[in-house]
C-alpha cells in the first residue's frame, strides 16, 4: 500500500508539480509550479489563456501525463506511484473526461456510445444497457438512445458525451472546454447540467475553460498563468 | 465537503488489486495457454509412446507347408522365445505373423526354431511392424467405402 498516503485532506491535492516539454534542445515547462488542494463535491473551473498550461494541468490530473515533478494525490492514492496498470484502472473508477469535441464514435448509436466505458466492467450486456439508460434519463435523452450523434444537435452530443463520461459513476469529472463548440443557449444548457450533477449526484467536476461567463457555474476558479496558479 | 477517506474504499482497493474483478489477463492468457499445451500434449504423447515402443518391431509371415497346420503347443513356445512379441493366427489357419524385436531375435533364428519343431515353413515376408498396422488400416479404410 505504499502508493496510499493516508495523511492527505483533501480529495484532491497537487503538491508543487512541474512539467517540462522538450522543444529542440531546450526544456520548455509548461507547468512552472502549482500547489492546491480540492475537496470532494467541488465544481471548480481552471481559467486561463492558450498556453498557459491548463490543459495541462488536466491531464496530469487525469494520470494521462506525468509531470516532472511533485506529487498528485487523487483519494489518498499517489496517482504517480501507481503502475501503469493500477492508473488505468485508476482511470476507469475515478475520472470520467469530456471534451470540446464531443469525441463520440459516429458509427455507434447513442445508448453504444454510452456502453463503451462499460466494456471492461465485467458487467452482463443488460445491466449495461440499464444503467446506460439511467444516465440517458438524467441527461434528458433517454428517448434519443438509438439515434446515431449526426441526428442529434451539438448540445445533445455533449449531453451523451456527459452521459458516457459518467456512466461508471466516477466521483471526478474532467471537462476540457465543454462549451467551445456550443452557441451560448446551448452552452448554458450543458452548464445547468453538469451544475445539477455537481449539486444533487456530489460528483467533483474540474472544468477548463477561457470563457469567463462559463466560470461562474462553478463554486471556485483556479486561474492559470505562464503554468503557475494565480489564485485558488 | 470535508474528504472522507472511507468514502470511495471499494473503489480505491480495486485499483490497488485488492479487490479481483474477474479474470485477469494474465490468467486468461495462462489458461489458454495450458489448454493448448494439454491439447497437443493428448496427441502427441500417445503418439511418442507408440513409437518408441514400436520403433524395433517387425512382422514376419509365415505359411506352413500343404499338409501341415500349425500346432498349438509350437505356437505357445514361439511366444516364449525371447524377441517374441506377438504371434497371431492368420485368416486361413496356413499363416502366422510373429512379431518380434529385431534387435533380439531375427528371421535366421525363427526359420531355425521352426526347423526343430520339425515344421515346414516358408518366409513370405518381413515388415515394420508399425508399416503393417498402417497398411491394414487403410486396408480397412478402403474396404469401408
Amino acid at each position: 500500500m505504499a502508493a496510499v498516503n493516508h495523511e492527505v485532506e483533501h480529495l484532491i491535492e497537487i503538491r508543487n508539480i512541474g512539467k517540462d516539454y522538450q522543444s529542440g534542445d531546450e526544456m520548455v515547462p509548461a507547468i512552472r509550479q502549482m500547489d492546491f488542494a480540492i475537496d470532494d463535491g467541488e465544481f471548480v473551473t481552471i481559467m486561463g489563456h492558450s498556453g498557459s498550461g491548463k490543459s495541462t494541468l488536466l491531464s496530469v490530473l487525469g494520470g494521462l501525463n506525468h509531470p516532472s515533478r511533485g506529487k498528485v494525490f487523487i483519494d489518498s492514492l499517489d496517482l504517480y506511484d501507481l503502475s501503469s496498470e493500477q492508473r488505468a484502472d485508476f482511470r476507469s473508477e475515478y475520472i470520467g473526461i469530456i471534451f470540446q469535441s464531443f469525441q463520440l464514435i459516429t458509427y455507434l448509436t447513442v445508448l453504444e456510445n454510452v456502453i463503451l466505458p462499460m466494456a471492461i466492467t465485467g458487467l452482463k450486456r443488460k445491466e449495461k444497457e440499464q444503467m446506460a439508460m439511467d444516465v440517458l434519463l438524467k441527461v434528458g435523452l433517454a428517448s434519443k438512445a438509438d439515434r446515431l450523434p449526426d441526428q442529434l444537435s451539438g448540445g445533445e452530443q455533449e449531453r451523451v458525451a456527459i452521459a458516457r463520461a459518467i456512466v461508471n459513476q466516477p466521483p471526478i469529472l474532467l471537462a476540457d472546454e465543454p462549451t467551445g463548440n456550443l452557441d451560448s443557449e446551448t452552452a448554458s444548457e450543458v452548464m445547468e447540467l453538469l451544475t445539477r450533477l455537481n449539486r444533487e449526484e456530489g460528483l467533483t467536476i474540474i472544468m477548463v475553460t477561457h470563457n469567463p461567463e462559463i466560470s461562474v457555474y462553478s463554486n471556485r476558479t483556479i486561474r492559470v498563468q505562464d503554468g503557475t496558479c494565480l489564485e485558488h | 465537503m470535508a474528504y472522507d477517506i472511507e468514502k470511495y474504499r471499494d473503489k480505491r482497493e480495486k485499483v490497488l488489486g485488492m479487490k479481483r474483478r474477474g479474470i485477469g489477463f494474465g490468467t486468461f492468457a495462462l489458461l489458454i495457454s495450458a489448454g493448448i499445451l494439454v491439447g497437443l500434449s493428448m496427441v502427441v504423447i500417445p503418439k511418442s509412446v507408440a513409437y518408441l515402443r514400436d520403433r524395433g518391431l517387425d512382422d514376419a509371415i509365415y505359411r506352413i507347408g500343404k499338409n501341415q497346420s500349425w500346432p498349438q503347443h509350437s505356437i505357445d513356445r514361439l511366444r516364449d522365445q525371447p524377441g517374441v512379441e506377438m504371434v497371431m493366427m492368420g485368416n486361413d489357419d496356413k499363416r502366422i505373423v510373429v512379431t518380434f524385436n529385431r534387435t533380439k531375435i531375427d528371421t535366421d533364428r525363427l526359420s531355425s526354431f521352426f526347423y526343430q519343431e520339425k515344421l515346414q515353413t516358408i518366409l513370405l515376408n518381413q515388415v515394420n511392424h508399425r508399416q503393417r498396422l498402417h497398411s491394414m488400416h487403410e486396408e480397412k479404410r478402403f474396404e469401408a467405402l
